[in-house]
C-alpha cells in the first residue's frame, strides 16, 4: 500500500502522521519509547502519540473487520462533533478525573452531513471513576472511535493490517474461539459486497440473481477466490483466509469492473493478477490475466492489461 | 459454511440492514438474503434462535450491539455511538441473582374483600420472595365521582385506609408495586412497606369499618404438579408451530422476545432464518403458514372480550396456588387463579437472570420470557390463554393469563400445561369457588 498521511491539530500546532511501510510514523514526534522520559518530567501525552499508541494497540482489533468499511463506498462518517460529545459525557461522569490535555484530532472533512440526527444515548456515562469497569470501556470506546474517524486512506491501512492478523490467526486457529463467528461474518460479507457489485455493475439491477453462497474454509489460507455456477446452477464462491488481506483490503477485489480472484505478481504500482471479466449474461466467464496499475494521486487501480 | 452458524447469520443480517439503510431504500439488494430487514427483526430473530437454543444470548447481544455501532458510524437511522454493552455472560449472572429474590418462596391463601372510598378492593393471596411482600390484589372502581377512581384506575393511589399489623404488632402500609390498569380496575402487587420480618407468623389487615383478617403465613395446600411427556418435537418447530397457532391473533403478547403478536412483521424472518440454518424444513407446516399464506383471524382469540362471558358485576373469586411448575429451565410458579365469571386467569411468576437479555436497543429492552400456557378440563375440552397481562421488572416478571374459551359452570379442575421450546409441566388447578 502507498503512504498515506493526515494532519492532526496537537498541542495547538498542525502535525502530520505518516503511514509507511506498514507503520504509523509522527514526524513532528519521537516515537512512542524515545517520547516516555519526558513524561515524567511533567510533559503532556500528545495527539500524535495518543493516536499512535491507539493504532499499535488495535492493529488485530477483530472491530475494525466487524464494524468497519465493506466497500470503498462504504462511507464511514464519524465526525469530531460526535468524539467531543462523548468525550465530555466521559470527563462528567468520571468525577475529580484529570483531564487528558487534549481534545481529539480534528479532521478535515469529518462533519456530519445536515439533517441527520443522532440516536437518544443508550447508556449513562461511567460513574465508576477512573481505572473502573466503566471508565476502561469508555477508554476503549473512544479510542475505538477516534480511530474509526481517520481519514479514509489511514482507516483502509488499518484495516489491512487487521485483516492481516485476524485472517491469519483464522487460519491458524483449532477451535473457535469467541469472536470467530464474527470474523467469518466480516469475510463473507466482504466477499459477498464484492460479487455483488461486480455483478450489478453501476448499481442497476442484475439480469439474474447473483448472490452468492460464500464459502469460506478456515484451512485454507490461500488469497484465492473461485466463482462458480450461473445458469440455473446456484452461485458459489468459494474463498480462501488470505484472499481479504491479499486481495481486497489491497482495494484490488474490484478494478474496472473486474472481479480479481487471485493475485500472481504484485509491486508498488503495478500488479498481475487472475479476474473476472464483468458478466454479460448469466454464465460466469473463465478467470483470465490482467495486468493493472494504482492511480496516481488517488486510491485505487485501473487495469492497464486485459 | 456461512449460513450454518446462526451469529453468522444474524450478523450477515445486520449487515444487509446496514447495506439497504445506506442505500436508504428497503432491502434493496435484488435476490439477497436473509430478509431479516429492520432492527425489530434482526432483534426477533436473534431472540428466537436464542430461545430455541441455536445460539447463545450472549452471542446475540454482541450482534446487537455491534449493529447498532455499526449503524452509528455510518450515521445511520437506529445507530449510535455510545458504548454499550452485551449484558454479560448468564453464566457469570447465576441462575438470575436478582430473579431469585423475587421469585415466590410461600404464596399463602388471603382473601379480603372491601371498600376503600371510589373503590372496591379485592386481594387473592400473599406472596412472600426473599426481597418483598406483597398481596395479590385487584381494585375495582365504584360508580360515583370520577376524582379518585382516576387515582385508582392510575394505580398510584395510596391505599389509604388498609392497615397491616404482624403478630408483634409492627404497622406496614400497603403500596402498588407492579400492577396493570385496566378502563376500571387496577391488578398487580400491594407491596408491604416495610417488608415482613422472616419469622412473621401471621398477620391481620384491618380495613375500615369492618373485621380484621388474620393471615397465616403458611404456605397453601399443595398443588399437584408433574412434567409433561409429550412426544419430542425439535424445539424450533415446535417454536415455529406455536408462532402460527397465535397467527393472527392479537393475544396480549406483543412485545415478548418469546413469541412476537402478529403484526410484528418479523414472522416470516424468522421463518427464513430457522430455514436457512436447517432447524426447520422449508416445507413445514408452520413455514408454511407464517412465510407466506396469511390466515385470517383465528377463532378463540380474535376479538375476545372480558365483557363476553363476564356479566356486569360479577363477583371476582380467587385461589391461591403457590405450584412451582417443576420445569428445569425456567422458573415458573403458579402464584394464584382468578374467575370472574367464566372466565379464569391465572397469575404466573416468571424468574430469569435478566443480565442475559440483549441490551443495547432502547425500544428493545430486555423482556421475560414467558412459557406458552395451555390448559384441558377433566373432559379434556382444550384452552388456549388468549390474553395476557405482562408485569416486567428486574430479575423476573408476573403476568396474568386468561384462558379462552370460558369454562362450563360444572367444571372443577384444569391442567394447566407451561411449555417452553424445550419441555413442559402441568398442574391440576381448581376452579377458584367450586
Amino acid at each position: 500500500m502507498p503512504i498515506a498521511e493526515t494532519d492532526v491539530e496537537c498541542g495547538g500546532a498542525r502535525h502530520t502522521l505518516l503511514w509507511v511501510g506498514g507503520r504509523l510514523v509522527m514526524l513532528e514526534h519521537d516515537e512512542p519509547s524515545g517520547e516516555r522520559p519526558r513524561l515524567a518530567f511533567g510533559a503532556s501525552w500528545s495527539t500524535c502519540q495518543d493516536l499512535c499508541s491507539a493504532w499499535q494497540r488495535h492493529a488485530d482489533d477483530l472491530r475494525f473487520l466487524t464494524l468497519g468499511p465493506r466497500a470503498p463506498d462504504d462511507q464511514i462518517r464519524v465526525g469530531p462533533g460526535a468524539l467531543d460529545q462523548l468525550a465530555g459525557r466521559l470527563h462528567q461522569g468520571l468525577s475529580g478525573r484529570p483531564g487528558t490535555g487534549h481534545a481529539p484530532p480534528t479532521l478535515p472533512g469529518r462533519g456530519r452531513p445536515p439533517g441527520r440526527r443522532r440516536s437518544p444515548p443508550l447508556l449513562p456515562a461511567p460513574v465508576g471513576g477512573p481505572g473502573s469497569a466503566d471508565d476502561e470501556l469508555w477508554q476503549d470506546h473512544l479510542e475505538l472511535l477516534r480511530l474509526f474517524a481517520l481519514p479514509r486512506p489511514l482507516l483502509d491501512r488499518l484495516v489491512l493490517e487487521v485483516c492481516a492478523a485476524q485472517t491469519g490467526a483464522l487460519g491458524r486457529c483449532g477451535d473457535p474461539a469467541e469472536g470467530h463467528a464474527a470474523l467469518v461474518a466480516a469475510v463473507v460479507s466482504r466477499v459477498r459486497a464484492v460479487v455483488r457489485a461486480w455483478s450489478t455493475p453501476g448499481g442497476e439491477r442484475p439480469e439474474i440473481p447473483l448472490e452468492p453462497e460464500v464459502h469460506l474454509d478456515p484451512t485454507n489460507p490461500g488469497a484465492s477466490l473461485v466463482l462458480a455456477g450461473g445458469d440455473d446452477a446456484a452461485l458459489r464462491a468459494d474463498v480462501g483466509t488470505g484472499w481479504l488481506a491479499g486481495v481486497w483490503a489491497r482495494q484490488l477485489a474490484l478494478v474496472d469492473g473486474y472481479l480479481v480472484t487471485e493475485l500472481l505478481a504484485v509491486e508498488d504500482d503495478w500488479a498481475s493478477a487472475r479476474a473476472l471479466r464483468p458478466p454479460s449474461g448469466p454464465r460466469i466467464s473463465t478467470p483470465r490475466t490482467i495486468e493493472l496499475a494504482r492511480r496516481s494521486g488517488v486510491e485505487g487501480w485501473i487495469v492497464v492489461r486485459r | 459454511m456461512a449460513r450454518a452458524d446462526p451469529e453468522v447469520y444474524l450478523r450477515l443480517c445486520a449487515d444487509d440492514l446496514a447495506d439497504a439503510l445506506a442505500r436508504e431504500g428497503g432491502p434493496s439488494v435484488p435476490g439477497s438474503e436473509p430478509t431479516a430487514s429492520t432492527i425489530e427483526d434482526i432483534t426477533r430473530v436473534g431472540a428466537a434462535l436464542a430461545l430455541v437454543g441455536a445460539c447463545s444470548e450472549r452471542a446475540v447481544a454482541r450482534v446487537l450491539a455491534d449493529l447498532v455501532l455499526m449503524l452509528g458510524l455510518r450515521d445511520l437511522p437506529g445507530g449510535s455511538l455510545e458504548p454499550v454493552t452485551d449484558g454479560g455472560d448468564p453464566a457469570d449472572a447465576g441462575p438470575g441473582a436478582t430473579g431469585a429474590q423475587r421469585h415466590p418462596e410461600l404464596v399463602a391463601d388471603c382473601r379480603l374483600q372491601c371498600s376503600l372510598g371510589a373503590y372496591d378492593l379485592r386481594v387473592g393471596w400473599l406472596v412472600r420472595t426473599a426481597a418483598r411482600s406483597y398481596l395479590h390484589a385487584v381494585a375495582r372502581e365504584l360508580p360515583g365521582p370520577t376524582a379518585a377512581p382516576r387515582r385508582a384506575r392510575t394505580g398510584l393511589a395510596p391505599i389509604d385506609g388498609l392497615v397491616a399489623r404482624d403478630d408483634t404488632g409492627n404497622a406496614y402500609r400497603l403500596e402498588w408495586g407492579a400492577h396493570g390498569v385496566d378502563a376500571t380496575c387496577t391488578v398487580g402487587e400491594l407491596l408491604f412497606l416495610p417488608d415482613l420480618p422472616r419469622d412473621t407468623a401471621w398477620l391481620e389487615l384491618c380495613p375500615p369499618g369492618a373485621d380484621p383478617v388474620r393471615v397465616h403465613l403458611v404456605p397453601v395446600a399443595r398443588v399437584r404438579t408433574g412434567r409433561e411427556d409429550s412426544p419430542w418435537v425439535p424445539p424450533a418447530e415446535r417454536y415455529l408451530a406455536r408462532l402460527a397457532s397465535r397467527h393472527g391473533r392479537h393475544d396480549g403478547w406483543a412485545g415478548s422476545a418469546g413469541v412476537p403478536a402478529d403484526g410484528d412483521g418479523c414472522e416470516a424472518s424468522i421463518c427464513d432464518a430457522f430455514v436457512a440454518l436447517g432447524l426447520v424444513a422449508r416445507d413445514h407446516e408452520a413455514v408454511r403458514i407464517l412465510g407466506g399464506e396469511r390466515l385470517g383471524a383465528t377463532g378463540a382469540g380474535s376479538g375476545h372480550a372480558r365483557s363476553a362471558h363476564t356479566p356486569p358485576g360479577a363477583p371476582l373469586v380467587t385461589r391461591a396456588l403457590g405450584a412451582e411448575l417443576p420445569l428445569e429451565q425456567m422458573g415458573v410458579v403458579l402464584e394464584g387463579a382468578t374467575l370472574l365469571g367464566r372466565e379464569l386467569s391465572i397469575w404466573v411468576h416468571v424468574a430469569s437472570a435478566p443480565s442475559a437479555r440483549p441490551r443495547p436497543l432502547g425500544a428493545l429492552q430486555p423482556e421475560e420470557r414467558p412459557p406458552w400456557l395451555r390448559a384441558h378440563d377433566e373432559r379434556g375440552r382444550a384452552y388456549e390463554a388468549v390474553r395476557t397481562r405482562w408485569l416486567t421488572g428486574e430479575g423476573g416478571a408476573s403476568g396474568e393469563v386468561t384462558f379462552a374459551p370460558a369454562i362450563d359452570d360444572d367444571v372443577r379442575t384444569l391442567r394447566v400445561v407451561a411449555e417452553t421450546p424445550f419441555e413442559a409441566a402441568w398442574a391440576e388447578v381448581g376452579v377458584p369457588g367450586r
